[in-house]
């Protein structure tokens, strides 16, 4: 299954935030959109996964997804979004316990087993840290068999040196499964390390700057230096002019 | 193993006899609640022992107070000739079943309010304007409607645990994690396993506090609606007690409801404890 992105504008009352994006989102391919705090990325996200509608343009699903797919467009959040009242399980369990599933409970361990949580399936999120939380939210996402994973800055809230971990086992995690993603980050450096594709947007009203495709495979990447210095040479004058922006001016 | 006969620890020390040369002194202490489970009981006893020894000593009057003494002697004696039963079950399944139906109705219709735009806009003002009114005001009209008998004590001791239960249920809705209703949707939950398993239990802190004032208002309305039409009850005792000035019966009956207000407390504190062990 393929998403694409077709003459999509977005108002919110009299503001424009997004204007004109096209964009096809290839299967089995990671497209990372950039761009400077307040370009829409993640109002962008929500439309592609349908949880706010645009205001003018269409996003079409092409293709059927996935048999045995339970939840197509899969999200995974910046803040984690667990339920603090449910274990590791638990949360995993929530997201399949509409569906009627005849082996939820191997289900769950197989996803804790990938995502390297099994001896921590009863573990309650506060007992977690950051890193560990987005890998359980990352181990729900993968429990519904998505045909794309949306991903909105899920590395944002951890410090570098998770960070760098997670990427390193998302960077795995593709190898082995080669799922399809759309990662919307303001990280240039997650961007050419877990990008197929970089789509830049420019500063408010959203629009697509520039395409950049990087043409390296995921496992043998090194800092890429030059197209993270090219990227930032792209935003790096709309990102001082969004810095000095007031919030609802 | 002291400062002195280790030269490592020696060395990092301060000479504490150079000028000018002194330990950063400490300012981060107080300002945290420490608790002592016991300070309680003390000031209790302590009150207690001082009403005794005052009137014994004579500088407390006989009638502004009853002695606590003769006050456990009346307790001694509503326990062996089962008056105690007589007055303190009636009163408790009043307390029970109004109280039980008032808070139930309470968070289904707060939590309607907080899930509905449309009943919010209705019925909000509708509880704001029930919500001053003393309900021990509207008992004859309960009578009218429900009898002399206990259907009226049911609904007066149910209304007043309903309106602060709907304003706290609805608060307690209104400020569950938006992030987490969105993730449910994002997954394709249903709209009723949204409810139960994210709304409900996000809500669950905001309904228990709401409870707690919900449960000390019914026990105050149950000892309003026993005054003014009961024979057994831990009100009629109080009235009965006060008319006749008898400070001892009237001071043992105050203090039933006080026991019985500690232990409703402390019923919800472990409810509390059981059900929200995944708070921080």
């Amino acid at each position: 299954m393929e998403l694409s992105v077709q003459g999509l504008t977005h108002r919110y009352g009299e503001t424009e935030v997004l204007s004109g994006i096209n964009l096809d989102i290839a299967s089995g391919r990671i497209v990372c959109i950039v761009g400077p705090s307040g370009c829409g990325k993640s109002t962008l996200l929500r439309m592609i996964g349908g949880l706010e509608r645009p205001t003018e343009g269409v996003v079409l699903q092409v293709g059927p997804p996935p048999p045995g797919s339970l939840n197509p467009l899969t999200y995974v959040f910046q803040d984690f979004a667990l339920l603090p009242w449910r274990t590791v399980a638990g949360n995993v369990s929530l997201v399949l316990e509409d569906h009627a599933l005849p082996d939820r409970t191997a289900r769950i361990a197989d996803v804790l087993a990938r995502t390297r949580l099994s001896d921590f399936a009863d573990a309650l999120p506060r007992q977690l840290s950051g890193g560990m939380k987005q890998r359980v939210a990352i181990a729900r996402a993968l429990a519904v068999d998505p045909a794309v994973m949306l991903m909105d800055e899920p590395l944002s809230a951890l410090d570098a040196q998770t960070r760098q971990l997670l990427m390193d086992d998302l960077v795995g995690l593709w190898e082995r499964e080669r799922f399809t993603a759309v990662y919307v980050t303001h990280n240039l450096a997650e961007a050419v390390r877990l990008g197929h594709r970089v789509v830049v947007l420019s500063r408010r009203p959203g629009r697509i700057r520039e395409i950049v495709e990087i043409d390296a495979p995921l496992g043998a990447r090194g800092a890429m230096e030059e197209v993270q210095a090219h990227l930032w040479g792209l935003m790096r004058d709309e990102a001082q002019a969004a810095d000095a922006e007031l919030l609802d001016g | 193993m002291t400062a002195g006969t280790n030269p490592e620890i020696a060395r990092t020390l301060p000479p504490a006899d150079r000028d000018g040369v002194q330990p950063v002194p400490f300012r981060g202490g107080g300002f945290r609640a420490t608790g002592n489970r016991w300070a309680g009981f003390v000031v209790f006893a302590a009150l207690i022992a001082f009403v005794e020894i005052g009137i014994r000593q004579g500088w407390i009057g006989r009638l502004t107070l009853p002695l606590p003494s003769e006050v456990l002697d009346v307790f001694r004696q509503l326990w062996v000739t089962g008056a105690l039963w007589d007055h303190l079950l009636p009163s408790l399944s009043r307390f029970a079943i109004g109280g039980a139906l008032g808070a139930l109705a309470g968070i289904a219709l707060g939590t309607v309010i907080g899930l509905f735009g449309l009943a919010r806009a209705g019925l909000v003002p509708v509880v704001s304007a029930l919500f001053p009114v003393p309900k021990i005001a509207l008992l004859p009209l309960f009578v009218i409607w429900f009898g002399i008998g206990e259907g009226s004590k049911y609904a007066l001791i149910a209304l007043g645990t309903f309106t602060p239960m709907v304003v706290a249920t609805y608060g307690a809705v209104d400020n569950v994690d938006r992030t987490l209703i969105r993730m449910g949707q994002s997954f394709g939950l249903g709209w009723w396993s949204i409810v139960r398993k994210i709304v409900l239990p996000g809500a669950l802190p905001g309904i228990l506090s709401g409870l707690r004032i919900g449960l000390a208002i019914a026990i105050i309305l149950l000892v309003a609606a026993e005054m003014l039409g009961a024979t057994y009850g831990i009100g009629a005792y109080i009235l009965e007690a006060g008319s006749l000035y008898d400070l001892e019966r009237l001071f043992a009956g105050v203090v039933i409801l006080s026991v019985l207000g500690v232990l409703t407390s402390s019923a919800i504190g472990w409810v509390e404890r059981r059900l929200l062990r995944w708070r921080s």
